[in-house]
């Protein structure tokens, strides 16, 4: 695996086989064109385990003191000792938002109940079981549909173990349909770079070859789609399956940076955990660079698994699990030696997340945007954690930090009390941040479980 | 009363098979029998009918991997998956087919693990003979046909014939210099290998008989061998789907014996119990080298290597049945292993089967992989490895915790305790976790407290002596023991660990989660394993020799 070069890429996996990219010219106009002049793009980081903040034994180490507007000067220096000054530079581009609740009560393991919610605003099947399911599809997907086009399912990232106690639960793509995350940013860019470099002529006949075989394979799809002995569930399976197969486009020419691929090339164990800032980091390259060359306008990157037992080095210390930590005991769970400095160390784990988003925030900034500025301009690139503090795992006062301002509809420097008003209005802001509207045409009000209280969060929106 | 002898009356209820269904739905489904029976139903005995299951359910990538490799009868498992976007499951097991779905990422997957598998199967006369089942077809028809039926499953149908011609024949423009042929064949594989028909087990049956839906020859056949081998079906088998024997209780157990004696069966076995018990877990096992010098990466594998031979060896080389998977005082060990279980005698990187005699070990929960797994890093853990055999091996109604755990208090230094005592003072009777935790978690959990965090053997905890006698109620029935190999011993003679274990294989064997009709079923496999003894392999037989297993619910899902 070292000698990984994009030549090889293209040309080494059983002769010329490798993955499509996909298009703006091959996504329906419809599709973004609705009202829409500009793209937009959306990416959601998720931390896990809680903050430290107010509301726990810990005391507040992390949002700015005051809430209302947001200077660069007041974050870095009046606010040096709190965990978002790690945003710093970024100040008048943000939007904090404090204390978004999941609304569905938990009745088991907080972090298996409350990672469904957060980007579905949806309650779960609960149950006694690690992994209860999302009763609706995510924000990703339902975004995914509107601006990449039906079909193009969103960058569904994790940084994280295959194998663990609370797997992959961030996107889903239809009600307790959890949407497959990719783990390794090499594979992630694989699939997304395609034949671009090939020589035209076998471009050509890879692009008509697949064309053959996927007409084929889409007449089988219908046919069975069409059965009338199919449930509901199967016929919806089908054809999510039938949307998925795209025919290849040509036109790529829109590489990413050689450094950056040599990035995603030496992480050789995606899943390990020494790795972890690495792979988080990559998947922000890839996710920025794909919003770039407008292969997706979705993506999401869940950081560690449901109770993030990453144990992250520090100032070359390597840490207990992140979990046990944000317990403060040498345990998952309730009986355990008690960690020392277990609140420290936590905040410095929060300074390295955001550290982290930080990255994001660079990589988008350093791409131009056709409207001026730079491409962070036209995202809303959103940091969450699902639960609220460490002790005791709160889930009603989740932290969202949005940064990018997605094409002016944003308002941003400032920090915002969401008062625990549930999930489904943060989600709504950002559906209609990024220009989506309800069939109707007007805004959007109404993402996620019905019983909610309607609306978005309060002067976030231009 | 049983019928398993070939003599029995019921066998006669075989032969109603209904030849007349293999018209224009019988070209592509096969033959069906009008109602299937369960050779193994005592007379009298209520029927046991089948939960609804998805009629498409998607390969799982283990199933995927397999099926490569038995497609284009490659010796071992080809890798081909080993980068495909990870299946998530939210299930014990991760083949839950009606749950799998194909998004653009796994569409890639596919195009891609499709374009490699069809190169490789035609770069010879060699590989294109083994794709299309040994025999190499000399006209272009009969090799699309050959390479069809073993790619679905099932012959193709006359209009699937004259589609993959059509590709056959467009196939040289797209593969300058390749022999028309080769190119032909490749192409037709990349469509199959890219087809619902190969990438999902479908099943189409509708016709309703004795409220239920008969599965079609093929479409039973397909059940068996992803049932038994987590792959296809290989030759033998589909020529009995194709010619009916399969739906005679003879040709049927004739053929459900046979995949049992294959070593694809020992595969499914070890995926199942590495599923069930959490084996993949041992990779992340690390243990401080200054408190545990017997740990090493290493380890690891051979904790699995352990774990692997030990249920080979008992289901198949014994033929054993529950019991001793729970309580056999053998194991397999290595030099790794032996350091940890104290063993003395030379060892070294093979494996040596050794008997515990000292009453210390015995059974699957007391191999060091299990109790390392189920530790923290420095403590043994007593709660989570109660509730771990509560939830997976008894499957017991543990109500969810609490939604805020606290703290198990610090330990007193000035009063040394175990740690039973203090988790006793936390949870116990008389605490707020008395409900759960007195009768059932602490019980489990306690019994395990002669071994550490990383399975080795103590006397002594915090410098007091270990008690690890206890009382488990089962099912309101106490049950005192003392320590594992006593607790081991008593959950294997309790029917509620024989009823769990075969839940959790009909799970497994039909690749859905569980439903409310197939209770009767595990409540009469479980009382047979538990009052019989009945070997694995049995219970095996008789999970897919039932009607449930045959058939397909009336209700949809």
């Amino acid at each position: 695996m070292s000698d990984w070069s994009r030549r090889r890429f293209l040309t080494g996996l059983g002769g010329v086989t490798l993955a499509l990219p996909f298009f703006e010219s091959l996504l329906p106009r419809a599709a973004w064109g609705q009202g829409m002049t500009r793209h937009r793009f959306l990416m959601v980081v998720r931390a896990g385990n809680g903050i430290v903040q107010e509301g726990s034994e810990a005391g507040e180490r992390f949002w700015p003191r005051a809430l209302g507007a947001l200077t660069v000067a007041d974050l870095k220096t009046t606010n040096a000792d709190r965990a978002t000054s790690v945003l710093g530079d970024y100040a008048q581009r943000l939007l904090m938002v404090k204390n978004v609740r999941l609304p569905f009560a938990r009745n088991s393991c907080g972090h298996a109940e409350a990672i469904p919610q957060l980007l579905t605003a949806q309650n779960h099947t609960g149950g006694t079981s690690n992994s209860p399911l999302a009763q609706g599809r995510s924000v990703d997907w339902h975004l995914s549909d509107a601006l990449n086009g039906a079909g193009n399912a969103p960058l569904v990232f994790m940084a994280g173990p295959t194998n663990t106690y609370i797997g992959n639960g961030l996107s889903w793509s239809a009600a307790q349909q959890r949407a497959a995350a990719e783990r390794s940013p090499l594979s992630a860019y694989m699939r997304l770079t395609g034949l671009s470099s090939a020589p035209p002529e076998v471009q050509v006949l890879v692009a008509n070859r697949r064309k053959s075989v996927n007409d084929l394979v889409r007449g089988q799809l219908r046919e069975l789609t069409g059965k009338p002995q199919l449930s509901t569930r199967d016929k919806a399976r089908l054809e999510q399956h039938l949307a998925a197969v795209r025919d290849m486009e040509l036109q790529m020419t829109c590489d990413l940076e050689a450094d950056r691929v040599a990035a995603a090339q030496a992480i050789t164990q995606p899943e390990s955990n020494d790795v972890r800032p690495q792979v988080v980091r990559s998947f922000m390259d890839l996710a920025a660079w794909a919003f770039n060359c407008r292969l997706n306008h979705v993506a999401t990157l869940q950081v560690g698994h449901g109770n993030d037992g990453t144990q992250y080095t520090i100032n070359g210390t390597k840490l207990p699990s992140f979990h046990w930590i944000s317990h403060r005991i040498y345990a998952d769970g309730a009986d355990g030696e008690a960690i020392p400095d277990a609140v420290e160390l936590h905040h410095q784990i929060d300074r390295m997340q955001l550290g982290f988003f930080k990255h994001l925030l660079d990589r988008l900034d350093g791409y131009g945007s056709p409207n001026g500025g730079t491409l962070l301009d036209d995202c809303a690139a959103v940091w969450n954690n699902d639960l609220g503090n460490g002790p005791p795992h709160d889930a009603s006062s989740t932290p969202w930090i949005i940064a990018g301002g997605a094409g002016g509809t944003l308002r941003t420097g400032q920090v915002v009390d969401h008062q625990k008003k549930p999930v489904n209005q943060m989600l709504n802001t950002l559906i209609n941040a990024m220009g989506v509207r309800k069939s109707d045409g007007s805004p959007t009000d109404d993402f996620g479980d019905a019983s909610l209280a309607r609306g978005v969060v309060s002067n976030s929106l231009v | 009363m049983t019928t398993d002898n070939p003599g029995s009356p019921m066998r006669t209820h075989s032969l109603l098979i209904a030849l007349a269904l293999f018209g224009c739905e019988g070209t592509l489904l096969g033959p069906r029998v009008e109602r299937p029976v369960d050779p193994n139903l005592p007379e009298g005995a209520p029927r046991e009918l089948p939960a609804p299951s998805s009629r498409v359910a998607r390969l799982s990538h283990g199933e995927y991997e397999n099926t490569a490799r038995d497609l284009l009868g490659a010796s071992q498992s080809l890798g081909i998956t080993t980068n495909f976007v990870a299946d998530s499951s939210s299930t014990t097991f991760n083949n839950n087919g009606g749950n799998l779905v194909v998004t653009s990422a796994e569409w890639q997957d596919f195009q891609t693990a499709a374009e490699e598998l069809a190169r490789q199967a035609t770069l010879n006369t060699q590989a294109l003979t083994a794709i299309a089942g040994g025999t190499l077809p000399t006209d272009d028809p009969g090799l699309i046909r050959a390479l069809g039926r073993r790619a679905f499953r099932r012959p193709l149908t006359d209009a699937e014939l004259t589609d993959y011609t059509a590709l056959f024949t467009q196939a040289g423009t797209f593969f300058p210099g390749v022999p028309a042929r080769q190119a032909g064949a490749r192409l037709v594989l990349e469509a199959m290998l890219q087809s619902p028909h190969f990438l999902y087990r479908i099943e189409l049956s509708t016709t309703v008989t004795a409220e239920v839906i008969p599965l079609s020859s093929t479409e039973l056949a397909s059940r068996l061998s992803y049932a038994l081998w987590q792959s296809m079906p290989d030759e033998a088998l589909l020529a009995a789907a194709v010619d009916g024997s399969l739906l005679t209780i003879d040709g049927y157990t004739a053929q459900a014996t046979r995949l049992l004696g294959d070593p694809k069966a020992r595969d499914a076995v070890a995926a199942f119990h590495a599923q069930l018990l959490g084996t993949s877990r041992y990779a992340d096992i690390t243990r401080s080298l200054t408190l545990f010098p017997e740990f090493s990466v290493a380890l690891r594998e051979s904790m699995k290597q352990e774990q692997q031979r030990f249920v080979a060896a008992q289901i198949f080389t014994e033929q054993a049945g529950l019991d001793a998977l729970f309580t056999s005082p053998t194991s397999y060990v290595d030099a790794n292993l032996a350091r940890v279980y104290g063993l003395t005698g030379t060892f070294d990187a093979t494996f040596q089967k050794v008997t515990f005699t000292d009453g210390k070990r015995g059974g699957l929960f007391t191999q060091v992989g299990f109790l390392a797994a189920n530790a923290t890093s420095t403590e043994s853990d007593p709660i989570h490895r109660g509730v771990f055999l509560n939830h997976k091996l008894l499957c017991a109604p543990l109500p969810a915790p609490p939604n805020v755990v606290p703290m198990l208090p610090r330990p007193d230094p000035l009063v040394p305790k175990t740690l039973r005592t203090r988790i006793t003072e936390f949870t116990g009777t008389g605490t707020c976790g008395a409900g759960c935790h007195s009768t059932m978690i602490n019980p489990a959990g306690f019994a395990f407290e002669h071994y550490d965090a990383l399975g080795r053997w103590r006397d002594v905890d915090n410098g007091l002596p270990v008690d690890a006698a206890d009382t488990y109620t089962f099912e309101g029935k106490p049950r005192s023991f003392d320590g594992a190999a006593g607790f081991s011993t008593v959950m294997a003679e309790e029917p509620m660990a024989h009823r769990c274990y075969a839940q959790h294989w009909v799970e497994f064997l039909h690749g859905r989660g569980l439903g409310e009709a197939d209770q009767a079923m595990i409540a009469r496999v479980g009382k047979r394993s538990w009052q019989e003894k009945t070997p694995v392999t049995h219970v095996l037989r008789l999970l897919v020799e039932s009607e449930s297993f045959k058939t397909r619910a009336v209700e949809e899902k």
